[in-house]
């Protein structure tokens, strides 16, 4: 890319050469209001804000964001004219269905709003009609509103672009047009995956989600960038917090792993889980979980496991702590309790390691999907890879795969007993991504294992932190060995995983279970530690792809509950040990 | 080959159609086979020679008689007076515009050259006149350099409304990189008032064909869509057939004349929207999409259908092109203007006497229009206004009746000449009742894509609503201006720009007229029901 040099307000300011005239204005902070441009959407040029006139004796109006900035070009962004036309467009869309703000979730927050205020409109002139349009509450985490909709049609790219799953659209034309669903269907019915980019992309009151109206505007939130800790993606959000309440998950558009898209296990459903959180330490006395204390319970922990012998101790970490935690973990169980039984909640992982990278998936002209499961986690990977097929005619081969919806993208769907059929497939592509499952077999990973080097190869984490863990050296197989004395680290985890440990929990003599929320496993407990949940941890997780990327806490945890690392710090005190 | 003493050449076309041509055409036929001429007399079908009032037309060669309008009561007399005994039935006779009583300002058909003389769904009648010879021309003897030279000298600028010179419109898609190029014609003719397009095809399908290869020979495309506009049902029908038939002649597909060079024609059926009609629009239309405009730049002559680079061209565009190669630039530039060469189909309706097709060169007033070819105003009514170019064109006064009709000046006089109707209003018509309908139609077809255009639309056809219903603000006027003042700067694509122009002019030249229905709250003529 060449640099270019434009006049912008008679001022020189340079740009490269497949710029537009709005990517130069930003590039040299000129501010150009916008309203339909979202950054890493294509642009439409259908809001008309960012007009600015092009050309010195023949002045032509054009959109900024639409128009490709050359060398040479005389541009004004900021005439009487243009924010005249401005003004009436504002106007216009103010005029065209219900922007009354006062009862509107998005006031405070609405870009439409900030223009109205900006251009210093007070009164609308042209005819009201209030058409009286159909508000959409059917689905579970999303209301559409279209008395709000501005027709930008950002919802709509984003769900094309970004999702790749075109559940949005426009219908009918002119006065009529309206943001369309599927084939004229209900939210709730539609096809739409429930990844939520829509909301995060509406300038108005158009599209939000049912938990957070009303409850904050932004300037009295908070804003903390972390890692998602549902799967090992790691994709990048934005926790939205006022007074130490999560109101709201969006996704980090500056995430080099997910560039903002999210699942909804990702944006909704950490804010959906109710379930009876754990704030004092319990002790179990006489067969009843009894409330306790900080002092007694590291007594009892000392008391208990302090006294067996290594060889009868065994712990279990959840691959939602961090690395840090899990670093501790394994220190406290080797040096403290002199055990080598540790071992990951969710089993071990496979024995080849992925070392490509997700955004190489959108390069690949083939696809192989390997025993893979993307109807629970790892939706976003199964949206890179919609996305690859779609948007640039990557073809695509499942081998036994859970896909959920993705065959109808699919070349060839195999068995896999077929998996040779592919050798032929590969030689032919330029660009190979395969990625493949946690739940492989050894002939798979054998098939898989000839490839290694060559393709951009992806496997999937059956935890968040996995392959953190593994890094820090816990990968082998937990052995109860009739374990007496088990130490759980559950953190907040799913009862989906910790079911698999009941059994081994019922054959030891005393369980210690640090979680955040009362699980399946309580039951069994007989020392209970309050963990910080997802929100109030920071640390670093590393992602499938072996990028560590650092998760902060965006809100602070009840009085009570104590960091999981200050626990292990503590309890080793007693002991007698000293614990880094 | 059989020898007839008679031809009678009954007009098919959709207006015929409509008022019965089959049947008229049907009846002749039993008619003559009852009187034993069926092996004297031949009856032809033909497209129309541009008349739309006084339908079905009937022909009848050698004593060129017109009859119009026949109906099936009258084929009787016909047959037994004129093709039995000879003699001409007065009563039945009608005078044609293209054969004027003033000689001075002939018709000069260079476009409409063939249509309603030829039978179109024989490639061998445009054949015998000199069809096909352009592209033999072009294909044996030129290179695609020199079509484009010839095509750029000739002045031939796009017919469509935007008036771009289609020498550098060709030129332009031939430089531009990438594979494969595309030729469309833009068939989706759906200004309202005009039918210009649709007469052209009907008549003479296969100057469109040859023009679209010759086309492509000098661009460097080898495919072609024609983009009809959905109700042409007869159009669509002749164009089929005049595919097939120059396929089987060799002027299409592969080796055309021999040569290496290939070219095939697909067609692609509108869906009824105006905006289709919107170069950028037709084309995401044919790559299946909603029928929107794209930004520009980048131009359809580098980003085009599917991203790559084409011409689109108007139907009439292309109909001007296999003459200019037979004859030369230099003929093609003795008609018309100096500055807009060649001549200007147009449709003439309103209140007038001779509605209808004309074609005639470029620069003739309006006023010679009216009075020559559209034979004056019926009932010696006063001309009140003219609006040309559909829907969206200017509305223009007594005062500019003089100004040429040519693409420069009338955007010089701030005029637009448009598609090439022309509608026509006496002193009786109001001017809020004139522009409610067009207002609406607007409001109706704006696709939705840009704010100035969506909102705009329907702001001004509520505001002229209310001003025809007595419910006019003193503001309306200032706020018409303000919208489409903005609609015109800002929108997206020509039609939110065109939308404006009714709207301006109106309040530019009738202010008054318009200002009595908001304070006075009375309609001056009393056609607005107040």
């Amino acid at each position: 890319m060449a640099e270019i040099t434009l006049i912008i307000n008679g001022k020189k300011v340079k740009g490269e050469t497949e710029d537009t005239i709005l990517d130069v204005c930003e590039k040299n902070g000129i501010d150009v209001p916008t309203l339909c441009h979202f950054k890493g959407l294509t642009d439409v040029g259908a809001c008309r804000m960012c007009i600015v006139e092009i050309g010195e004796e023949r002045v032509a109006i054009n959109t900024a964001c639409t128009t490709q900035a050359l060398d040479g070009m005389v541009v004004k962004t900021d005439t009487e004219r243009l924010n005249n036309l401005r003004k009436i467009n504002i106007e216009l869309l103010l005029a065209e269905r219900n922007h009354f703000c006062m009862f509107c979730e998005m006031s405070g927050d609405c870009e439409l709003q900030d223009l109205a205020y900006r251009f210093k409109i007070d009164y609308i002139r042209y005819p009201l009609l209030f058409p009286k349009l159909p508000l959409d509450a059917s689905h579970k985490y999303i209301i559409i509103d279209h008395n709000r909709c501005i027709l930008c049609g950002r919802c709509i790219r984003a769900c094309d672009e970004l999702e790749a799953n075109h559940t949005l659209d426009f219908r009918e034309r002119g006065w009529q047009k309206m943001i369309n669903i599927d084939l004229n269907s209900t939210l709730r019915e539609s096809t739409c995956t429930s990844c939520g980019s829509c909301i995060q992309v509406c300038p108005t009151g158009a599209i939000f989600d049912k938990k957070s109206p009303y409850l904050g505007r932004s300037e009295e939130c908070e804003f903390t960038k972390t890692v998602c800790s549902e799967c090992s993606v790691g994709c990048g959000t934005e926790i939205v917090t006022r007074a130490n309440h999560i109101l709201r998950i969006n996704g980090n558009f500056d995430s080099d792993v997910s560039r903002g898209l999210l699942c909804d296990k990702g944006r909704f459903e950490p804010l959906y889980k109710e379930k009876k959180r754990y704030l004092k330490p319990m002790v179990r006395v006489n067969g009843e979980l009894k409330e306790s204390d900080w002092e007694e319970a590291t007594k009892i922990m000392v008391e208990k496991i302090g006294g067996m012998d290594g060889k009868d101790i065994a712990g279990l970490v959840s691959a939602r702590a961090t690395n840090e935690t899990i670093d501790l973990f394994k220190k406290l169980i080797n040096n403290v309790f002199c055990s080598e039984n540790i071992g990951m909640l969710h089993g071990p992982i496979t024995t080849i390691k992925g070392k490509g990278s997700l955004n190489k998936i959108l390069e690949s002209d083939l696809i192989i999907v390997v025993g893979a499961d993307f109807s629970k986690d790892h939706k976003v990977v199964r949206s890179l890879i919609k996305r690859a097929v779609v948007k640039n005619d990557s073809s695509l081969i499942l081998v036994n795969s859970n896909a959920n919806n993705l065959s109808s993208y699919a070349k060839l769907l195999l068995k896999k007993e077929e998996l040779e059929k592919v050798n032929e497939e590969i030689s032919m592509a330029n660009e190979v991504s395969i990625i493949f499952g946690y739940k492989i077999s050894g002939d798979v990973e054998k098939w898989i294992s000839k490839y290694g080097g060559e393709v951009n190869l992806i496997g999937l984490m059956p935890g968040t932190n996995s392959l953190g863990a593994y890094k820090l050296g816990i990968n082998r197989n937990f052995k109860p060995r009739k374990a007496r004395g088990l130490y759980i680290l559950a953190v907040d985890e799913d009862n989906d995983i910790l079911e698999n440990i009941i059994e081994e929990a019922k054959k030891s003599e005393f369980v210690v279970l640090q979680t955040s929320y009362e699980n399946v496993l309580s039951k069994e407990a007989d020392l209970i530690i309050p963990s910080m949940m997802w929100a109030e941890r920071s640390g670093n997780y590393t992602n499938m792809e072996g990028k560590t990327q650092e998760v902060n806490k965006s809100i602070t945890s009840p009085p009570e509950v104590k960091d999981d690392r200050e626990i292990m710090v503590s309890i080793a005190d007693k002991i007698g040990k000293f614990l880094s | 080959m059989a020898l007839y003493r008679a031809h009678v050449i009954v007009s098919i076309d959709s207006f015929s159609i409509l008022k019965g041509a089959i049947e008229v055409k049907d009846t002749l036929i039993d008619k003559l086979k009852k009187y034993k001429l069926d092996q004297e007399v031949k009856v032809l079908e033909m497209s129309t020679l541009g008349q739309i009032k006084d339908v079905p037309v009937i022909l009848i060669y050698p004593e060129k008689v017109v009859y119009a309008p026949v109906k099936v009561e009258d084929i009787d007399e016909i047959v037994e007076e004129h093709l039995l005994k000879g003699r001409v039935v007065k009563r039945l006779i009608k005078e044609l515009p293209w054969l004027p009583k003033k000689p001075k300002l002939e018709e000069a058909r260079i476009v409409l050259s063939n249509a309603g003389l030829i039978d179109p769904e024989l490639i061998e009648e445009y054949i015998a006149n000199d069809g096909y010879v352009a592209l033999g021309k072009v294909v044996k003897e030129m290179k695609p350099d020199e079509v484009l030279e010839v095509i750029e000298n000739s002045n031939l600028l796009g017919r469509g409304g935007a008036a771009f010179p289609t020498g550098l419109k060709w030129k332009f898609t031939r430089k531009a990189k990438g594979e494969p190029k595309y030729i469309i014609a833009n068939a989706d003719e759906s200004e309202p008032g005009t039918f210009k397009d649709r007469l052209i095809l009907e008549g003479d399908p296969h100057r469109i064909i040859e023009a679209m290869v010759i086309a492509g020979f000098a661009v460097g495309s080898h495919i072609g869509y024609i983009y009809i506009r959905g109700e042409y049902a007869l159009v669509i029908e002749r164009i089929k057939n005049a595919i097939n038939q120059a396929h089987n002649m060799g002027f299409l597909g592969e080796n055309i004349f021999g040569s290496d060079f290939n070219f095939e024609i697909k067609i692609h059926k509108g869906a009824g929207a105006y905006v289709c009609g919107e170069e950028t629009a037709l084309i995401e239309s044919i790559e299946g999409k909603r029928g929107e405009p794209r930004t520009r730049p980048p131009y359809p002559p580098t980003y085009g259908l599917w991203g790559k680079p084409t011409v689109v061209n108007n139907v009439e565009t292309f109909a001007n092109v296999p003459p200019i190669i037979r004859n030369g630039p230099d003929w093609f530039k003795r008609f018309g203007t100096e500055r807009c060469s060649g001549t200007k189909v147009y449709t003439i309706l309103g209140n007038i006497n001779n509605k209808g097709l004309i074609e005639v060169p470029m620069g003739i007033s309006l006023r010679d229009v009216i009075n020559i070819y559209g034979d004056g105003i019926p009932g010696d009514k006063k001309f009140k206004l003219a609006q040309t170019g559909g829907t969206s064109g200017s509305i223009i006064p007594e005062s500019m009746l003089d100004v040429p009709m040519d693409y420069a000046s009338m955007m010089e006089a701030g005029a637009a000449l448009g598609s090439g109707a022309l509608l026509i209003c006496d002193e009786t018509n109001c001017i809020v009742d004139l522009l409610k309908p067009l207002t609406h139609f607007f409001n109706y077809e704006s696709c939705g894509k840009c704010v100035p255009c969506r909102v705009g639309t329907t702001k001004i056809y509520k505001i002229i609503e209310r001003i025809s219903r007595g419910g006019g603000l003193n503001t309306d006027i200032s706020m018409l201006e303000d919208i489409s003042k903005t609609m015109a700067a800002t929108s997206l694509c020509g039609l939110g720009q065109a939308a404006a122009v009714p709207v301006l002019s109106a309040i530019k030249h009738f202010r008054g007229e318009i200002e009595t229905h908001i304070f006075d709250k009375i309609c001056p003529l009393g056609v607005c029901k107040i």
